[in-house]
């Protein structure tokens, strides 16, 4: 009740201060960042508190909390308040790419290698064809005036960027719920090995959709600086993890700080040096720090002794980082884009839901895994994130006669798999009996 | 490829510094003194900045500041827990008396002088001047509790009378500095809150601190025993930052609103589990202040050095004679050594968070200028803290 009342009291300081006072006098704006950071901490909570008691993850509640008071409703986090604070946000995002990096154990993917790699191909090739055939089949208003070719590779691209996964949802509900299992590892590993493997496997699905529409440029040029990049990204990666295990064993004092700073100087140098070979070698090369953040936590948990440590420093101050990084996605979603396309962005839904579902069935059942694991797996990798929307928005560039409004309708549908997503990824951690609860 | 080059000397720079400040190498106190503050944090925060490898731009700065908030509201609330009244009352009334006479003596002293000299270097409105002497005669005033706290540890000053005494000075001068500095900026406030007769100053200050007192108490409500650790973080940063931020959307102090609020919060139920964790984080937060604050200097001109050295210099003379004089008229302790200003020369993080809160509160050329000679001074005081301390200590026989 406390926390009710406590609620209803900061909404109504939150709009006495920018509705109430502040059209009459003339304040400080460039604070309105700081204000919303700490108001989407504090109500962002204690919403969760209420989804909670409706046995609903908590991060659905961040979302919420950041669509309700982002500037698409209530704008009490103005557009320009949310972003200024994408900076943080991609702090945090790469913080929870260390993290997810970290959870991933080599004993226990290797044990589960078989059911991992079939359910990582299989998967994304029935989603990839499924979704392909299945949407280009529909009859639909949206790819009138389109040429056959032209329907095909949008709807390839579909395909491709229905493969993509949030690793970082993933691990804020596993976090969350505590759970752990063979289904959770298994869970955990696919959704993050799908995610970084997607990006080159877009840029090929890109190359061939422009040679396919005979769009002239330097694919194999931008295919080889993308390669060459996720290479580096990597590489950097495991530097990153020995400077990060070196100051654990040695210094040990202050890890959360260093971890922080550590990631922040990781960002900052991958986009210099992204820029710099961009500039003076003229070809693109995206470091990528998600990727490096990953392949950090990774190579610490696995290769050193200081695994353990990083995901409990990690743990101690992963609450606000989560509230605040999916409070953020929320408010920066522009749900206005459902009102136009929510029923191509449902079809979208619909066939990624089915075709994960029965891709996931097939590559569980192969690796030898139990009926109910097998089927339940698909609901698990529903989620999408940051990486979807980066390659959805990708398409606008690379393909500007439609890819406007190919990337719109994607992006709507991402909307509703993220937020439908770790309610159903709960559903099933819930249903094998691996949360806490069990 | 500066930055690259530059970031790996730092990330070197900070392991060494970090090593030096906590493996127990035998260095001269001085130097250990040094990195045991932490004060070589504001030199890599100066190394980040514009005028070294530019890591941390004018864009970046805009970016982080909801941290930069969220570290001076820290250090504020942090403060403002400490004043627990039961425990305050323990001390006799000379200690008030002793605390508020130094301290205000400092603020006397160095007003005019320092108005003088801002007049003299930068030339701004006298407004502008008037509110920089203010400042700068107000984190004179202060001195560092956490270098007191090093000093009894470094040299086994268990249950020291002396230093006993100099700790509950240093509260009583910070929380003069920050209702001081909180006062002066209600005054910058120019616009009213209610059109009725009232001063516009009194109209914010009574606004600003019902709401610390409103927000202290829903803070109150919601830490209950069995919340979790990981929830009471939230909590903390949320309602740090929330408080901060209103303070600077309304151009008022972020010290005043947040020491205010955990002066409440000191003497409610959740005081013990909120400090607990407000101490866990303590160091590494202000750390992100030292470096912060270090990294907002852009330039450096002869003016400033003058500044800084005239700052330094009239401080040092304030402190000692205001000492004297204070040993002169309160006799309690009854030992108190005539020349015990020595004892107050490290400034400390107080002094580097009213500084960065008038810089947010008021962005410019002066704000800087105040910025650089405050951080400059903490250095070089922390120097010649660790050389007068132990002097102060031998003469007074303790």
């Amino acid at each position: 009740m406390n926390r009710i009342f406590v609620l209803v009291m900061f909404l109504t300081i939150m709009f006495v201060i920018q509705f109430g006072i502040s059209e009459q006098l003339f304040f400080s704006i460039s604070a309105l960042p700081t204000l919303s950071f700490g108001f989407i901490l504090l109500v962002g909570y204690l919403l969760s508190d209420v989804f909670y008691k409706m046995r609903l993850p908590r991060i659905t509640a961040y979302l919420i909390a950041g669509i309700i008071f982002g500037p698409y409703f209530a704008n009490l986090l103005t557009d320009s308040a949310v972003a200024n604070l994408r900076f943080i946000d991609d702090l945090a995002l790469n913080f929870i790419a260390l993290a997810a990096g970290g959870e991933l154990r080599i004993r226990k993917v290797i044990s589960r290698l078989k059911p991992i790699l079939l359910l990582i191909t299989i998967g994304s090739v029935v989603i990839f064809i499924g979704v392909t055939i299945t949407l280009s089949s529909l009859n639909i208003d949206f790819f009138k005036d389109r040429t056959w070719q032209e329907i095909i590779v949008m709807c390839s691209l579909c395909g491709i960027i229905a493969i993509a996964r949030s690793p970082s949802s993933a691990i804020a509900i596993i976090s969350e719920t505590r759970a752990s299992g063979k289904f959770t590892d298994t869970v955990l590993s696919v959704t993050v090995v799908t995610d970084v493997i997607i990006i080159p496997l877009f840029a090929i699905a890109a190359s061939f959709a422009k040679i396919a529409l005979h769009q002239t440029g330097q694919q194999t040029s931008n295919l080889t600086g993308l390669f060459s990049a996720l290479g580096s990204s990597i590489l950097a990666g495991i530097i990153l993890g020995w400077i990060i295990s070196l100051y654990f064993k040695y210094i040990g004092r202050e890890r959360v700080f260093f971890i922080l700073a550590i990631i922040f100087i990781t960002a900052k140098m991958s986009h210099f040096i992204s820029d710099f070979i961009e500039i003076n070698f003229r070809t693109v090369f995206e470091l990528e720090p998600m990727v490096i953040c990953m392949t950090a936590g990774f190579v610490i948990q696995n290769l050193y002794d200081e695994g353990n440590a990083l995901i409990h420093a990690i743990d101690r101050s992963a609450l606000p980082v989560y509230v605040l990084f999916f409070s953020l996605t929320g408010a920066a979603l522009n749900i206005n884009i459902l009102k136009d396309t929510w029923h191509i962005a449902i079809i979208i839904v619909f066939l990624r839901l089915v075709y994960i579902s029965i891709g996931s069935f097939i590559g569980g059942r192969l690796g030898n895994d139990p009926v109910k694991h097998s089927s339940l797996y698909g609901l698990s990798f529903i989620t999408q994130a940051g990486v979807s929307f980066g390659l959805a928005k990708i398409l606008q560039r690379e393909f500007p006669e439609w890819g406007s409004s190919l990337t719109t309708v994607l992006i709507a549908s991402i909307i509703i798999n993220q937020i439908i997503g770790p309610v159903l990824m709960k559903f099933s951690l819930d249903a094998v009996r691996e949360t806490h609860h069990h | 490829m500066k930055v690259v080059t530059g970031s790996l000397l730092l990330i070197l720079l900070a392991f060494l510094g970090s090593y030096w400040s906590f493996a127990r190498i035998k260095l001269p106190l001085a130097a250990r003194h040094f990195f045991l503050t932490g004060t070589e944090f504001i030199i890599v925060g100066f190394l980040l900045g514009p005028l070294a490898i530019n890591l941390i731009d004018n864009n970046t700065m805009n970016d982080l500041q909801p941290l930069l908030t969220l570290a001076l509201g820290w250090t504020g609330f942090l403060f403002g827990l400490q004043i627990h009244l039961p425990l305050i009352r323990k001390f006799p009334p000379q200690y008030w008396k002793a605390g508020l006479l130094q301290a205000s003596l400092v603020i006397l002293l160095l007003l005019f002088p320092f108005y003088y000299l801002l007049e003299t270097l930068t030339g701004s409105g006298q407004i502008s001047q008037l509110c920089g002497a203010i400042l700068l005669a107000a984190t004179a005033s202060c001195t560092a509790q956490s270098s007191l706290a090093i000093f009894e540890k470094e040299l086994h000053l268990t249950r020291n009378r002396l230093m006993e005494f100099l700790r509950f000075l240093s509260g009583v001068d910070a929380t003069l500095a920050i209702i001081i500095t909180g006062i002066m900026a209600f005054f910058s406030v120019r616009n009213p809150i209610f059109d009725v007769a009232v001063p516009t100053w009194i109209q914010w200050f009574l606004f600003v601190t019902v709401l610390s007192i409103v927000l202290a108490f829903l803070m109150d409500l919601l830490i209950q025993p069995n919340t979790k650790q990981s929830e009471l973080m939230v909590f903390i940063i949320g309602f740090v930052v929330f408080a901060s931020g209103i303070a600077m959307y309304f151009n008022t102090s972020v010290l005043y609103m947040t020491t205010l609020m955990g002066a409440i919060i000191a003497n409610c139920d959740s005081a013990k589990r909120i400090y607990a964790v407000l101490s866990i984080l303590e160091k590494p937060i202000y750390i992100v202040l030292l470096l912060l604050a270090g990294s907002m200097i852009p330039m450096i001109t002869f003016e400033m050095i003058t500044l800084v050295f005239a700052y330094t210099l009239l401080r040092f003379i304030a402190k000692i004679s205001a000492g004297y004089t204070t040993s002169r008229y309160i006799k309690y302790p009854r030992n108190l050594p005539p020349f015990f200003g020595f004892g107050l020369i490290s400034q400390g993080g107080i002094t580097v968070s009213l500084a960065l809160a008038y810089r947010l509160v008021e962005p410019g050329m002066l704000s800087t200028i105040l910025l650089f000679t405050v951080l400059s001074a903490i250095i070089i005081n922390e120097i010649l803290a660790a050389v007068f301390m132990p002097r102060l200590l031998r003469v007074s026989d303790q």
